[in-house]
């Protein structure tokens, strides 16, 4: 679904944000991607997403390259950026019938699909309200939404769960789960290693720019927990 | 006041971003080029217009009400210019939670937000002011060369005022409309009545000082009675140091006390926007679809017809147009009189054509919301970015609604002013199409604007309206090219008609219309996506 190919980003002068990273993310996978702050999860993750230009190494999405085929590749994804900012001057169910009709989503679709989300992340007595006037959370919910109206076989998250309250959480775990038995894939983002290690399938973990670990989620775990192995690995690589 | 200290410097590097961004060096000293080139200009159209009203009121012996007269249009300049911005200034920065946080006091965090509207006031007063007290001091008014450096202090108080009334607006306004529904509506409407009194108020003024032979006592009169402001601001510049003393104490007073009061509001106003309604009671029906460029447009409407400063400060132009238009229908017999009396001979409705023409272009080139739409996308930008829709189409989505914007509005006003003058159809069928070659050119122009100086990061909308790089050559640069055509059509004018002028005009920007579109879809689109 999601192939990552010696992908680099350089900022100019051999800064690299993100260094000859590779990895592939299968239909039916919930993929988790850990590292510290500043480790490039986010640049990567928004090169994906077709919002940030590169130069180096290839990203298709579906067998669509992200550089030649940008717009055939965002169709069949949706991304979200960490403490994503919405049109505060639009209401919420006008920025999901703009998300709609960019998709190209019929009337009848895109009131099921609506109802179905907003109810699920118990958002739909807001959907009146100026997105200006949203707390962080309902932005997030409204996000997610959006996103899962598209119905995307490919969804790229970054940092999910900041902001939602734990029905939220509940159920945005349970959706992405769902969309994988689906057939789709998920690639996400998260400082909550807890979560990763409960829902993912794969992981892979990110120091300065550079992959350290990837593979099965139970393999990486082992017989210890996702916490101890991912600060080991941070003090191995640190003492390098 | 340490505190404060670090306020200010904040509003000041905004300021500085705001004009010449966080680009390359090189980027940064385009920037600051062509906001000299823009200063430069402005200094000379002052000059120049000072010079020829010292010039009319030296046949009257009247020279010494110069410096009050101009005085009157810097004030009345800076308060038009900037009363949309203050409301936008004060009340929608994207850092309120983080400052006001901060162990500073309210009033200090006010003030530092004003200093942003009164610099953009100093500037203007000065650009007015000192080509005044040169022309002034040439024309050997009594004060000599010490009105050049009167001129100085005179723009600093003298740009106190029009904030004061700006801050006021913008108090009064959005408390306003912070207690109705619809207050970007309620806003717009407000500002617009608003400044239709100032026009009107302009208007008579005007009358007041163009008679100056006849009523140069009641010019004097008015300048010492109830427009004393610019009567002392006046004698400040002709050396009246007890005038200077009196502007300082009618000008720094009042702001500090005014300023004071607002101060207890602003917070718990700001708090009562913020606090909009979030838990309507909204019910699931069903939705009606649409097309993504529709959809497209209608973002960007709701965006423009959201905020009052992004309506306002790119569409002012049409504004005028509009009350031109209809002032020709209803007062036709007067404007001509104005026509007769600027150029010294009898003229017929159709021998102002030339000049209803220049005034339709000039003011439909000032219309330039695309010059503005990338970088007010700010931090969405992600959005659009990661759409289904190639670069090229959100580029021109930006351009057409710009077109949409200003062109039919403008086409109504052609076929008013057509009927209000009895242009013949050639004409008027020339002025349509030189507008919508026009306005296509400036809308994609905009759009190219913009991706060369994209400003993604400012703390408001205001900043990005009224003091970007993009906005002013936006504005600028969509006059500068009526001002070209204006300028070449006086070369030209033995050889073609103003219609035939027109037509070709319309012509070359139907070219360059192309020329931009074809742009946009290569190296426009690699910038967009670069962003």
């Amino acid at each position: 679904m999601l192939r990552i190919d010696g992908f680099s980003k350089s900022y100019g002068a051999g800064r690299y944000a993100v260094r000859d990273l590779t990895l592939h993310v299968a239909p039916g996978e919930i993929y988790g991607f850990l590292g510290h702050n500043g480790a490039g999860k986010s640049t990567t993750l928004r090169a994906v997403a077709g919002v940030l230009d590169f130069t180096e190494g290839e990203i298709t999405v579906g067998g669509h390259s992200i550089r030649t085929e940008p717009v055939e590749a965002k169709r069949i994804m949706a991304f979200l950026p960490d403490n994503p900012d919405l049109y505060d001057f639009m209401t919420g169910i006008r920025y999901l019938n703009f998300i709609a009709d960019i998709y190209g989503i019929s009337s009848e679709e895109r009131t099921a699909r609506i109802a179905r989300y907003a109810d699920a992340f118990e958002l739909t007595k807001d959907l009146g309200g100026a997105i200006g006037g949203y707390s962080h959370g309902m932005k997030q919910k409204l996000a997610l939404i959006s996103a899962f109206i598209r119905q995307p076989r490919l969804l790229i998250l970054d940092e999910p769960f900041v902001g939602l309250d734990p029905t939220a959480a509940y159920t945005l775990k349970t959706m992405l789960r769902e969309l994988c038995d689906e057939g789709g894939a998920v690639f996400f983002s998260t400082h909550v290693l807890e979560v990763a290690e409960k829902l993912c399938d794969k992981l892979a973990i990110l120091r300065a720019g550079r992959l350290i670990e990837a593979g099965p989620t139970a393999e990486i775990v082992g017989r210890s927990n996702l916490e101890e192995v991912f600060l080991q690995l941070e003090r191995e690589e640190a003492a390098q | 006041m340490k505190a404060f200290a670090a306020l200010v410097k904040l509003s000041l590097l905004e300021m500085l971003n705001a004009v010449a961004g966080r680009g390359s060096r090189r980027q940064a000293a385009s920037a600051g080029t062509a906001l000299a080139l823009v200063a430069f200009l402005c200094l000379m159209l002052s000059f120049t217009y000072s010079a020829s009203l010292a010039v009319g009121l030296k046949l009257f012996d009247a020279l010494d009400l110069l410096p009050g007269m101009m005085s009157v249009l810097a004030v009345l300049m800076a308060f038009l210019l900037t009363v949309f911005a203050a409301g936008g200034m004060l009340f929608g920065g994207k850092d309120n939670d983080i400052i006001l946080s901060l162990p500073v006091s309210d009033y200090a965090v006010l003030l530092c937000r004003v200093l942003a509207v009164y610099l953009e006031n100093l500037f203007i007063t000065i650009l007015v002011l000192l080509p005044m007290a040169l022309v002034y001091a040439f024309n050997g008014g009594p004060a000599g060369a010490a009105a050049v450096v009167l001129a100085v202090p005179v723009s600093v108080l003298g740009a106190l005022p029009p904030t004061l009334l700006g801050v006021l607006v913008g108090f009064a306004v959005t408390w306003l409309s912070s207690r109705v529904r619809h207050s970007s509506l309620f806003a717009s409407l407000g500002y617009l009545i608003f400044i239709m009194l100032i026009l009107v108020g302009s208007f008579r003024m005007g009358n007041l000082f163009q008679s100056v032979g006849g009523m140069r006592q009641d010019i004097d009169a008015a300048l010492h009675g109830p427009l004393f402001l610019f009567g002392l601001m006046g004698d400040a510049c002709t050396g009246n140091l007890v005038a200077l003393v009196l502007l300082a104490l009618v000008c720094i007073l009042p702001f500090l006390a005014v300023t004071a009061l607002l101060c207890r509001s602003y917070r718990r106003l700001l708090s009562r926007m913020n606090a909009r309604a979030t838990r309507s009671k909204f019910r699931m029906v069903t939705q009606r679809g649409g097309a993504p460029v529709t959809a497209l447009l209608k973002k960007e409407a709701a965006r423009y017809f959201g905020s009052t400063i992004y309506l306002f400060n790119t569409s002012f132009g049409l504004v005028m147009l509009a009350v031109g238009a209809v002032a020709a229908c209803v007062r036709r017999d007067a404007l001509l009189a104005l026509f007769e009396q600027e150029m010294g001979l009898a003229v017929t409705p159709a021998d102002c054509y030339g000049v209803v023409a220049a005034a339709v272009c000039l003011m439909l080139a000032t219309v330039s919301t695309s010059s503005v739409s990338i970088s007010l996308e700010g931090r969405c930008l992600w959005l659009l970015k990661s759409l289904p829709l190639p670069g090229k189409t959100i580029l021109y989505v930006k351009a057409w609604f710009n077109v949409l914007v200003g062109w039919p509005l403008t086409a109504v006003c052609i076929l008013l002013l057509q009927w209000a003058m009895g242009f013949t159809a050639l004409q008027g069928a020339a002025l349509l199409f030189v507008s919508a070659g026009l306005s296509g050119a400036v809308s994609l122009a905009g759009v190219a604007i913009n991706l060369l100086f994209p400003k993604l990061d400012a703390p408001n909308d205001t900043m990005v309206v009224k003091q970007s790089m993009a906005a002013f050559l936006g504005i600028f640069g969509g006059m500068g090219l009526a001002g070209v055509g204006i300028l070449l059509y006086m070369v030209l004018a033995s050889l073609l008609t103003v219609e035939a002028y027109l037509i070709m005009c319309g012509v070359i920007l139907a070219a360059v219309c192309l020329l931009l579109v074809r742009w946009l879809a290569t190296a426009g689109q690699r910038r967009f996506a670069a962003l």
